[in-house]
């Protein structure tokens, strides 16, 4: 590629970025509208799209129990364990070098270089990442995505969306995937059958590490969207804090107000309002 | 807030020699107000160990008992250590207020059962994890002491993250969230409840809770 492409290409893509920093920070706006009182604080669900949403998880959903579940049930029962880890590692090793430049793009220079030491030590050593051998030296994985890296520079997360087979996202995750697939040195390597081969994989490796976890979640919802929906949201805000302890949530102490006309327990109820 | 009155009250009676009470005084008060954070941390800590250790007894006797026997042994500890009635009706939120006194007590007659029913679930893929405490933190809501722990796994996954949030009520230790790599179980539930309601109305939400509840039975 000459240099004159990729600048044009660098340069439109500067231009998609300011455009959705602004739909970022004027969706951000738009949700941060302040509640009255504490009960109704926690209900700001920013899910305008709810009922297409719902169908294409549901679509999801049916793609996932005849194609993809099948698939990494299959794989579970055929590879055993070992076989599956290296994959992973494999998999994440090839990762690296995004964790690296968003960790940059973040300006944490301390996950930057984890990323950047980790795949010099497990692409060579490490066997192409077949071992990883960085975990065990204390260099255990920082994963960055533009997404995270967007709301680290406070671009809010906008409404929630459900991808066609990506599933959950916001705008700005599925901007940051955009941009990662770009930005992934291997998405130039590798040919093009070999990107959706290493696309395929991934999928397979993810959800077959999930498959216990989804079944028990889909089982014990009692509506799955909606858990499927607030899970994703804390999660991506919880990898945008690298694990940090989240920020209390509010959780009042019940009040005399709620007492008086409570059936929980009348005796310790009647005593405290006198 | 306590060791800055006895400081004034040094610094007023402490005449010539006021600079060395002073010192003693602050190094006292200093002192004592971080044993005593100390000490309830570290018995909030105690009643988190002491619960993982009752729920690992549990789950891990899989061979001596079923799984509704497992269940009930997990019901009495989770009545015991959570603070159910704060959980149950923050769970609702603002739709406690609109509910009919029946639908109140439909509510509170289902949630512990629900709450039991998912949990007891979830935890019953047991497989020899055991757990460590990690540290204590003052939390700056309600005074809560959040407990971080870690599930380490024998299969040599990744360690799970579980926060527990502590509250002290009534004069004892409990428990009234959980949070699992940085996800809350009350706010999960909270907008999960929600979005039933306002999709089925609060007797359509009911049918739900209980559906669930006998579909495990």
């Amino acid at each position: 590629m000459t240099f004159r492409v990729a600048s044009k290409k660098y340069r439109r893509w500067t231009q998609v970025l300011a455009m959705l920093l602004v739909v970022g920070v004027v969706s951000g706006c738009a949700s941060s509208n302040s509640s009255e009182s504490l009960d109704d604080e926690e209900y700001s669900v920013n899910d305008p799209f709810e009922d297409i949403n719902r169908i294409t998880f549901e679509i999801n959903r049916t793609l996932d129990g005849v194609l993809l579940g099948p698939l990494a049930e299959m794989y579970v029962g055929v590879v055993p364990r070992w076989g599956r880890e290296r994959v992973t590692n494999v998999l994440n090793n090839l990762g690296e070098p995004v964790n690296f430049a968003n960790g940059l793009l973040q300006w944490n220079l301390e996950r930057a270089v984890t990323s950047m030491l980790r795949f010099a030590f497990n692409s060579t050593i490490g066997l192409g990442g077949i071992f990883d051998i960085a975990d065990g030296i204390g260099l255990s994985r920082a994963d960055e995505d533009f997404g995270q890296t967007l709301a680290v520079w406070g671009v809010a997360e906008g409404p929630y969306l459900v991808l066609p087979l990506f599933g959950p996202s916001n705008p700005r995750d599925a901007v940051g995937m955009g941009v990662d697939w770009f930005m992934d040195p291997f998405t130039r390597a590798l040919r093009s059958h070999e990107k959706y081969q290493r696309m395929i994989a991934r999928g397979i490796d993810v959800r077959s590490r999930f498959i216990n976890e989804l079944d028990t979640l889909e089982e014990t919802s009692i509506d799955f969207y909606a858990a499927m929906r607030e899970l994703y949201r804390q999660h991506r805000a919880g990898e945008v804090r690298n694990g940090e302890l989240p920020p209390t949530l509010p959780i009042p102490s019940i009040t005399l107000e709620d007492y008086s006309d409570d059936e929980f327990d009348q005796a310790t109820a009647s005593d405290e309002i006198e | 807030m306590r060791s800055l009155s006895v400081l004034t009250l040094s610094a007023a009676t402490a005449g010539r020699r006021q600079g060395i009470a002073l010192l003693v005084l602050l190094a006292f008060s200093f002192s004592s107000a971080g044993v005593s954070a100390r000490a309830a941390d570290s018995e909030a800590s105690e009643f988190i160990r002491d619960l993982g250790v009752r729920a690992v007894d549990v789950l891990r006797d899989k061979e001596g008992s079923t799984f509704a026997e497992r269940e009930t042994a997990f019901r009495h500890i989770l009545v015991e250590a959570f603070h159910i009635r704060t959980i149950s009706r923050f769970v609702l939120g603002r739709y406690w207020k609109s509910a009919t006194k029946a639908q109140r007590q439909a509510y509170n007659d289902i949630f512990v059962d629900f709450i039991v029913r998912v949990y007891a679930s979830r935890f019953d893929s047991y497989n020899g994890e055991t757990f460590e405490i990690m540290e204590t933190m003052e939390s700056d809501k309600h005074g809560d002491v959040i407990v971080r722990t870690r599930i380490l796994r024998p299969s040599g996954d990744p360690p799970i993250g579980v926060d527990y949030r502590v509250r002290v009520i009534e004069g004892s230790y409990r428990v009234v969230d959980i949070n699992v790599e940085g996800i809350s179980m009350l706010h999960t539930h909270r907008i999960e409840f929600a979005s039933v309601i306002n999709r089925k109305g609060m007797d359509g939400f009911l049918d739900e809770l209980r559906a669930q509840v006998e579909a495990r039975k």
